[in-house]
């Protein structure tokens, strides 16, 4: 069962804040979601804390970016490009790093969500819809102050004794 | 240390062609392709009525805990002496709400009398909101009727006539709708007693305000005036009540949407798009 948990953790709580993302949770009158995209934190720090998660081969990855994109009305495969993005640079800075270094997998994640968030910008104009450009600074700048608090749950307390 | 394994080279080719093919299922439902469309309505209500049963422990959790803070509070008050002041001060506030109110609904049944739109006169379907979400692009809601009930791209979402939204997408079972706050959503109205005509917008900086567009260079506004719809090139039906006009100090106005936030767990759509 654990071993069954572990193989799957990473989707199976991807999955569940996806849908929590639709409860009515609000802060300030905004849902959560607004703030910041813990989507993509997960998505990098599970990857950074395990090397050889690799989410059903990329399958449930992109099985829970449609389940995304429906429940937020967004055009299929606009939330598979950003977390794609973010789960390869998280890949690409796992199979290079010599060991964990906080500063450095933060820079890369910051590095990951501007070519994301770039990206996401790009699409949304594409699909002629007018953005407020401060609303993704907003929650650019929120992801990226909390990923230290995540890191810390993530890396400390779930997957320390996983298998490296 | 990882090097050059089987397993990377794999990840890496899967990487790729995952990010290879949201692009190109991006720009399939961007293209709106007539044979996509029923696949894409299919896979949206499968997703949607799963996650209205997936979310629903979540949503038990959190309706039993705010009844137990609820309860909590309650009995906490309880425990506390009546402050008679506090009661005064209330029924004098309801008695205030009350004129208010009549009122209001006087104004109200002028306005209707003088624009002579009592009589609904388009039909109307009663829906559920399944799903509320707001993300940094729009605030979404998805209701428990589609296509199949006869919903099209653009009907209305009002509630006790007051416009709540429209909807912008449909699927077989269910529908998304964007609210009138959204920057997206473009409502054309006429506002007060002059029938000044412009479009009504989200305002990018506050959720509570609307912006309107195109006015006439020589309007002028009361205080209180109110924002309905209109029938320009059969985009919304007319009448609707949209907002209110709130002169401030500085001689410039706010224009308020009338919807209350809180009560958007039943909706109706006035089917209209053609």
């Amino acid at each position: 069962m654990i071993s069954f948990l572990y193989k799957y953790i990473a989707s199976i709580v991807l999955l569940i804040t996806v849908l929590i993302g639709s409860l009515n949770v609000e802060i300030l009158g905004k849902q959560l979601s607004y703030y910041f995209n813990l989507q993509l934190i997960l998505i990098f720090l599970f990857k950074i804390s395990n090397p050889n998660l690799n989410f059903g081969s990329g399958v449930y990855l992109f099985l829970i970016s449609i389940i995304n994109d429906t429940l937020n009305g967004l055009f299929f495969g606009t939330s598979g490009i950003l977390y794609f993005i973010v789960f390869s640079v998280a890949a690409f800075h796992s199979s290079i790093k010599l060991r964990s270094m906080f500063l450095s997998e933060w820079v890369s994640f910051g590095i990951s969500l501007l070519i994301a968030y770039t990206v996401f910008f790009g699409l949304i104009k594409l699909s002629g819809e007018d953005i407020i450009f401060f609303n993704i600074v907003v929650n650019f700048i929120l992801t990226l102050v909390g990923y230290p608090v995540f890191w810390l749950l993530i890396e400390n307390l779930f997957l320390k004794n996983v298998n490296r | 240390m990882k090097f050059a394994s089987s397993t990377n080279v794999d990840v890496k080719k899967n990487i790729f062609i995952f990010i290879l093919l949201s692009f190109i299922l991006f720009f399939l439902d961007r293209s709106n392709n007539k044979y996509l469309k029923n696949i894409r309505f299919i896979i949206n209500d499968t997703i949607i009525y799963s996650s209205v049963i997936l979310k629903s422990p979540f949503n038990f959790i959190l309706q039993t805990s705010k009844s137990v803070t609820d309860s909590f509070n309650f009995f906490f008050q309880k425990e506390n002496t009546v402050d008679i002041n506090k009661l005064i001060n209330l029924e004098n506030e309801n008695q205030r709400l009350k004129n208010e109110n009549i009122s209001l609904t006087l104004q109200l049944e002028n306005l209707k009398k003088i624009s002579e739109e009592e009589v609904y006169e388009y039909e109307t379907l009663q829906v559920k909101v399944l799903l509320y979400k707001s993300n940094i692009l729009h605030e979404t809601i998805i209701i428990n009727k589609g296509k199949d009930h006869g919903i099209k791209v653009g009907d209305p979402l009002v509630k006790n006539n007051i416009l709540v939204g429209k909807i912008f997408k449909t699927n077989f079972n269910s529908s998304h709708g964007i609210l009138i706050t959204n920057i997206n959503s473009r409502i054309p109205v006429r506002i007060g007693k002059k029938n000044y005509k412009a479009i009504v917008v989200g305002n990018p900086k506050s959720e509570k305000q609307l912006n309107l567009e195109f006015l006439p260079k020589e309007y002028i506004f009361e205080d209180g005036d109110i924002i309905y719809t209109t029938n320009i090139e059969n985009i919304m039906p007319d009448g609707i009540l949209v907002g209110q006009i709130k002169l401030t100090n500085d001689g410039d106005f706010e224009a308020k949407p009338l919807y209350d936030f809180s009560q958007l767990d039943y909706l109706t759509v006035v089917r209209f798009a053609k």
